[in-house]
């Protein structure tokens, strides 16, 4: 019945069937469009907002086919239909109202404090969420840090310990406990000052708290010897840098502590065995000295008393006898001879003068005049080119000279006149004299041995002497921190070269 | 009263090759000989003290060979304390040692030793040191008081 009197009313006009399709047609199309723009919001937008787009743009579609249908197909449409598309057109719309339903109140009723948060808190929990895991990265980086600082801290090679203003210990790492001997962790909450040996405890407060008035990073104690008192009561030799931290709420220090005992105890050693030398060293000097000048008084009487029964007033030797009683005369004044330049090698340290600037050309003149005669006999030659003046022991350099000098003479050629040439030269800081002769010379390989005491290449018959001319040369010589060496062919004459520093290092504080 | 020469010597060698040089020049003083300082010091004070009271012409006069290296009281001491002491400064010293060193010859003299000589080990020489030490500090005296 109903449905008769639509299709009746429709029919009533001639233009009001082709109004309602077209009116229709647009209606469903601007609907499907809608809902297509809803459609697509819908994809774009965050989870509340996305649904209801998409319930809008349901409804949207919904009444679309609804119009549609009532104009393309009005009598073939059952009621069924037409009541379904209503009730999901109805469900849609109250879904997209629901979802608005904050916008709407807002509209509705102006701004209310029921919507306000809500709002809010759906745009701030993006910055809420971004804020947390920032602060869960801190607290994160702040653990590595300390775990770090920890591990620092435990792998120094020193004993450590942070102390509080009071003079609390706030942490100590292992190496500081095992140095005084405490247990894991025993020593936090402690006073340093139980570390301190007993008689320093008071000193220490003060210089405690005058550190904490004006802390700087130096070391404890001025280079004073340090203990540190272990749990047991044991002292330990310690070295401990003292550091403020910076930062730190308390005016924490950290107390770096080394034990020392190794090194002290090397220290001893070495100071001991230095101690052992020098003495060894020393009494070497005074025995050479002692035994030369002792040794020397019973020849004397041995030499004088011999002479004494040579003289025959005290009964007459046989021709044999005299012969004898020579030798004894002959070998004890040779000894003497022998201990006489034992002496004096002993003398180059224990009789040293000190050192002047000496010209060499000065001191070589003044020893070509002491060997005026044996030069005379000789007939030797002597080419000194211009010399430096440097500093060195003038006694002792004359001594030297001398011996030089006179070997040069004395190995000289039997049938050559002997010609000495002395010559300097500067290389950087040293001084280079050369003694250069025309003498028998020696063989090379000896050109070591001929400093060492006592040393002679020739017999006494050849040519007389002790063996000690060259070793006193390098002692002295040694002594002005120089060098002294030959160089020599058999036949050909030497050289010796004596090297000389024209700055000394400090002598020596014994000698 | 012969004048009279005093050896202060520890060595007995020594004492005794200076009494034979001396017998073999025959020189007219006597000897006296004592092994340390300390001994001398004792006979001067001794003697000084004596010849106060003896008449001027029978006092003797001395002449002291002292000996550097001793033990106990060196020649270096007793000679200082021989010139502190007032009633012994005029008495002649002479060193008679074994040392050759430079310094021992000028701290010798410095202390007021009247000469320095260095033993020998020849008794020819030992009696020309001897004959020359008497002329000079002992005999020369004579000659001019006998003038």
């Amino acid at each position: 019945m109903e449905q008769t009197l639509y299709r009746v009313e429709h029919a009533s006009s001639v233009w009001w069937p082709q109004m309602q399709l077209f009116s229709g047609l647009i209606l469903s199309l601007f609907c499907v469009f809608a809902a297509l723009c809803f459609f697509v919001m819908a994809t774009q937008q965050t989870a509340t907002t996305r649904l209801s787009n998409l319930a809008l743009s349901v409804c949207l579609l919904s009444q679309a086919c609804l119009s549609f249908l009532s104009v393309v197909a009005s009598e073939s449409i059952s009621l069924m239909v037409y009541l379904l598309l209503n009730c999901v057109f109805v469900i849609a719309g109250l879904t997209a109202i629901y979802c608005y339903r904050s916008v709407l109140s807002r509209v509705l009723f102006g701004d209310s404090n029921q919507g306000l948060p809500q709002i809010q808190a759906d745009q701030l929990t993006p910055e809420l969420e971004a804020t947390q895991k920032e602060l869960e990265q801190e607290i994160e980086a702040a653990n590595r840090m300390r775990q770090r600082m920890q591990s620092i801290f435990e792998s120094a090679p020193n004993g450590m310990l942070v102390v509080r203003k009071d003079g609390t210990i706030a942490q100590a790492n292992t190496l500081a406990e095992s140095i005084f001997r405490y247990p894991e962790g025993g020593m936090v909450g402690l006073s340093v000052e139980g570390l301190v040996p007993k008689e320093h405890r008071p000193q220490h407060h003060v210089d405690r708290n005058n550190y904490v008035k004006a802390p700087t990073k130096r070391m404890m104690g001025d280079r004073k010897d340090l203990y540190g008192v272990c749990l047991d009561g044991h002292k330990v030799p310690v070295e401990i840098g003292l550091n403020p931290i910076e930062g730190s709420f308390d005016q924490e220090i950290v107390a770096t502590i080394v034990d020392i005992s190794e090194r002290k105890q090397y220290q001893r050693f070495i100071e001991s065995r230095n101690n052992e030398l020098e003495n060894s060293n020393r009494e070497l000097q005074e025995f050479a000295f002692i035994a030369s000048h002792d040794l020397r008084e019973p020849l004397r009487k041995i030499i004088a008393f011999s002479r004494l029964l040579q003289g025959e007033d005290y009964g007459t030797f046989t021709a044999e006898g005299k012969e004898y009683s020579g030798y004894v005369v002959d070998a004890a004044e040779r000894m003497r001879t022998l201990l006489d330049s034992l002496l004096s090698y002993s003398r180059v340290t224990s009789m040293a003068n000190s050192f002047e600037k000496t010209d060499l050309n000065a001191l070589i003149e003044e020893v070509c005049a002491d060997l005026q005669l044996t030069l005379e006999e000789s007939q030797a030659e002597i080419t000194v080119s211009p010399l430096m003046s440097i500093e060195v022991d003038a006694s002792q350099m004359r001594q030297v000279m001398q011996n030089l000098i006179g070997n040069a003479i004395k190995y000289r050629q039997p049938d050559q006149v002997p010609k000495i040439v002395i010559s300097g030269e500067q290389q950087e800081s040293k001084y280079l004299l050369t003694i250069q002769d025309n003498g028998i010379g020696f063989e090379s390989e000896y050109a070591e041995q001929i400093f060492e005491v006592f040393k002679r290449l020739h017999g006494r018959d050849q040519y007389p002497g002790t063996g000690m001319g060259l070793a006193i040369c390098r002692k002295i010589i040694l002594r002005h921190q120089g060098r002294i060496w030959a160089d020599s062919l058999k036949g050909e004459g030497s050289i010796f070269y004596i090297e000389l520093p024209l700055i000394r290092q400090e002598e020596r504080l014994n000698e | 009263m012969n004048d009279c020469i005093i050896m202060v010597d520890d060595d007995p060698e020594d004492i005794i090759l200076v009494k034979t040089a001396l017998k073999r020049i025959g020189l007219p003083v006597s000897f006296l000989s004592f092994p340390s300082g300390e001994l001398l010091l004792d006979f001067i004070a001794s003697q000084m003290s004596h010849s106060h009271r003896e008449a001027v012409e029978n006092r003797v006069d001395y002449l002291v060979l002292l000996d550097l290296n001793m033990p106990k009281m060196g020649g270096a001491l007793c000679l200082s304390k021989l010139r502190k002491a007032q009633s012994f400064n005029q008495l002649p010293v002479v060193i008679f040692s074994t040392s050759d060193a430079h310094e021992d010859v000028e701290r010798s003299y410095e202390m007021g030793a009247n000469s320095y000589v260095y033993k020998p080990d020849n008794i020819k020489e030992l009696e020309k040191i001897m004959n020359s030490i008497y002329h000079f500090w002992l005999f020369k005296k004579h000659r001019w008081l006998q003038i």
